[in-house]
């Protein structure tokens, strides 16, 4: 094998094994993850392959990313909605083909119908049978046009936006709006929209969480404990923050992701994790999706992959170097310069399957492509 | 908890690297155009125009002064040689969340490559908002502290916090001979703003151990009705604390003063201008602010601003619109020094230079870090407070 693994525990230790490290230079990564491979319960990935202006993506910036239950990949970037097309290339939807506007900052699919449902910086948009509906603020129920977040629960689509919480009844047409008017809303700026079988969670900029049980109508809150929107005083003991960025439901878990680190919930015990403390690779986290029951957490220095005991970071270094570092407990950690990487450390989205992970980030999309095991099905048993 | 992202190695480096340029600049004197902060000078050739953007929703309080304290700048800095600069401004009357709308609209269809948002907290959040997602910096006038506390790299506050301004005044406000801690009323905005000042101005009484005897939301109008102002007195309190813009702030002295109360009355920084000191009259006589405490290098750069803003709009300039100057040519003088490379690499901003609302020095998180003294109306103007304060 090429590549070298580096082991240390002293920080001087480190830094002399980084420098080794860049003078050895980057090598090919191909059987690298099985290599650092030692006992993390989650599939590794083993190499990157960016996707730019060459493909056929109109920007830099890709904020959202979706692959359809049919397998087609769709993109949100500055300049437009992307699908890509059998040829590897992207085909380019924009306000000339009836989109609300250029800046797509969320995808969502109703699996019911295969509709794809589009937020903006001005409206939320429908694309179905090749063909946009829009929905804004002054000819819709909903609540404000810069729509963060979207997700869709059942016949409802819901719609996170910086004046409330628009929900959509398919079925009806009819619109309800939850802001700090009619709810425990803090604020009525919404940035995140998620589902589990009986909630929705909304994500509130300055206002945690809230979950709202649709059959009852009933809303819940969880806030900071310590009620500093800055300081962590009191870890584990509920939402890391207030400043709610992104959250993501998957098998009984709830993750929270904040520009003050990260928080998971599992209905009965809350953990958080900041940088510094913990091996999250920033606090400043953008979103969150989870596999299983294993955390995709994008930050603005790359990938951090948890399954809330064993870390994996994927980080990019301003020169654009990537490295892959894996902390498990009672191990050292392992360190190691990628020979391909993200495209940027920034990372907005990220979709996650057994096939691949996709990653939007602001200087185009990555895919990662996992070494050759089969762990999904490992951390799928495990008990949260 | 860690605040490592803010802490960058790379970033402080570059930032002072930043810093030393100007320094090193100005020194050779190829700086400095007046009231500037004294960098495009150095920097020639053509270039596309640089784009900031300025959300100034038209319920703004203070909405001329910041506007043309912006204009001033852009002014200025396009008499350097370097890029040039322009300005768009955004805002709208419209319901809760229409700004937005707006700086998402300055930063995808206008191409803003920074963005100063109003003293309003609620748009200085929804510009935060659009910054979080789209990595375009914002430099906010808005002084509640939580706007710096929302965690996001690439923002700063240009006004001193609301809290260190109600620190100052709580521990530099003397207490009565009779009493170890003075008694004060606080009058607060309703809604939004007035939860915010609140958060922060209770805090910083906590925190000084002064005595908060009565807390009063108005309405954003800032009429005084005698019921109230007789609510405010009958806390007996030692000291009123208006928290108001100014116009609402000059009718609640007006009608204090009115209904009988001698002793001291304090305000945010903010209402250290002309607005508040021509419509309070001689009831302002004695109304006490906290103020930034200048050093040579920025009393140069305040008396070139006063100058070129008197010259240009024909009026005394208001503490936000200095303030809004120093965003603007702050930003400018980023943009240029960035080139190609995107602004919000730059941030946090390790910035120390003179500007023409004091020094412009900022912490980690954003916080404008300054040094707070009192300054006290006489005769229609503000200056230093004497050295007794004794209530």
């Amino acid at each position: 094998m090429q590549w070298s693994v580096i082991q240390w525990r002293s920080r001087s230790a480190r830094w002399l094994t980084l420098g080794c490290l860049l003078i050895a230079g980057p090598v090919p990564g191909a059987g690298a993850a099985r290599e650092l491979d030692q006992g993390v319960p989650f599939p590794l990935l083993e190499g990157f392959e960016n996707f730019g202006e060459k493909d056929g993506i109109p920007g830099h910036k890709v904020h959202s990313v979706l692959k359809t239950r049919e397998g087609q990949l769709w993109i949100g970037t500055f300049d437009g909605l992307c699908v890509r097309q059998a040829d590897g290339k992207f085909r380019r939807y924009g306000p000339e083909e009836g989109l609300s506007h250029k800046l797509v900052l969320c995808l969502a699919e109703d699996t019911n119908t295969g509709d794809l449902w589009i937020g903006t910086a001005r409206g939320l948009n429908r694309f179905s049978g090749g063909k946009f509906t829009t929905y804004t603020q002054t000819d819709s129920g909903l609540p404000n046009n810069v729509v963060y977040g979207v997700d869709v629960v059942g016949e409802t689509v819901w719609a996170a936006t910086a004046a409330g919480a628009g929900a959509l009844n398919l079925r009806t047409g009819a619109w309800k709006i939850y802001d700090q008017n009619n709810t425990l809303m803090h604020e009525p700026w919404c940035y995140a929209i998620t589902k589990s079988p009986e909630f929705v969670y909304i994500g509130v900029w300055g206002g945690g969480i809230l979950e709202h049980n649709p059959k009852t109508g009933s809303f819940k809150e969880y806030r900071d404990p310590d009620g500093d929107f800055q300081f962590v005083l009191a870890a584990d003991a509920g939402p890391v923050g207030d400043i709610t960025s992104w959250v993501y439901w998957e098998e009984g878990v709830l993750w929270q992701a904040t520009y003050f680190g990260m928080s998971r919930y599992d209905g009965a015990r809350w953990r958080t994790w900041v940088e510094g403390k913990s091996p999250l690779l920033s606090n400043f986290v953008n979103f969150v999706t989870a596999h299983h029951r294993v955390a995709w957490i994008g930050t603005d220095r790359g990938v951090s992959v948890t399954d809330a005991t064993n870390w994996v970071n994927y980080a990019v270094s301003e020169k654009g170097e990537g490295t892959v570092e894996i902390h498990q407990p009672h191990q050292p950690v392992v360190r190691q310069r990628l020979a391909t990487t993200l495209a940027n450390g920034f990372v907005l989205g990220i979709w996650v399957d057994d096939q691949e992970v996709w990653f939007a980030t602001s200087n185009g999309l990555t895919r990662g492509r996992y070494a050759p095991q089969d762990k999904a099905a490992r951390v799928a048993e495990a008990q949260p | 908890m860690g605040q490592g992202r803010r802490g960058r190695r790379w970033r402080r480096g570059r930032a002072r690297g930043v810093i030393a340029g100007a320094c090193f600049l100005c020194l050779l004197g190829l700086g400095s155009p007046p009231g500037g902060l004294g960098l495009g000078r150095a920097l020639g050739g053509e270039a596309a125009p640089l784009l900031i953007g300025l959300l100034l929703p038209p319920e703004e309080p203070q909405g001329l002064s910041v506007r043309q304290g912006v204009m001033l700048a852009v002014e200025t800095a396009n008499q350097a040689p370097g890029p040039r600069a322009r300005l768009v401004v955004r805002g709208r009357p419209g319901q809760w969340g229409a700004d937005a709308d707006e700086a998402a609209r300055m930063a995808t269809e206008d191409g803003a490559q920074a963005l100063i948002a109003p003293v309003d907290g609620a748009a200085s959040h929804l510009a935060l908002q659009v910054a979080g997602r789209t990595a375009v910096p914002v430099l906010t006038l808005c002084p509640d502290s939580l706007v710096t506390g929302t965690g996001v790299p690439w923002m700063a506050r240009i006004a001193p916090g609301a809290d260190l301004e109600a620190q100052t005044l709580f521990a530099q406000v003397g207490r009565p001979a009779d009493r170890h801690v003075p008694h004060w009323a606080v009058v607060l905005p309703a809604g939004r703003a007035g939860r915010e000042a609140a958060h922060d101005v209770l805090a910083a009484a906590r925190q000084m151990q002064a005595e908060v005897v009565k807390t009063l939301d108005v309405g954003t109008n800032g009429v005084a009705p005698p019921s109230s102002v007789a609510e405010v007195l009958a806390a007996r309190p030692d000291a009123i604390l208006v928290w108001l813009d100014p116009a609402p702030a000059a009718r609640w002295v007006l009608a204090l003063r009115g209904a009988g109360f001698a002793g001291r009355l304090a305000g945010p920084g903010r209402l250290a201008g002309p607005e508040f000191c021509v419509a309070t009259g001689a009831a302002g006589e004695g109304f006490t602010v906290p103020a930034i405490v200048y050093d040579a290098g920025s009393q140069a750069s305040s008396r070139r601003f006063t100058a070129a803003y008197r010259a240009r709009f024909g009026q005394e300039p208001e503490v936000v619109a200095a303030q809004a100057y120093d965003a603007a040519s702050l930003l400018i003088t980023l943009l240029r020094e960035s080139g190609a490379h995107p602004l919000h690499r730059l941030f946090p901003l390790v910035w120390t230079g003179p500007g023409a609302s004091g020094p412009l020095r900022f912490d980690r998180q954003g916080n404008r870090v300054v040094t707070l003294t009192l300054r006290v109306c006489h005769h229609g103007s503000f200056q230093a407070a004497p050295a007794s304060s004794a209530l």
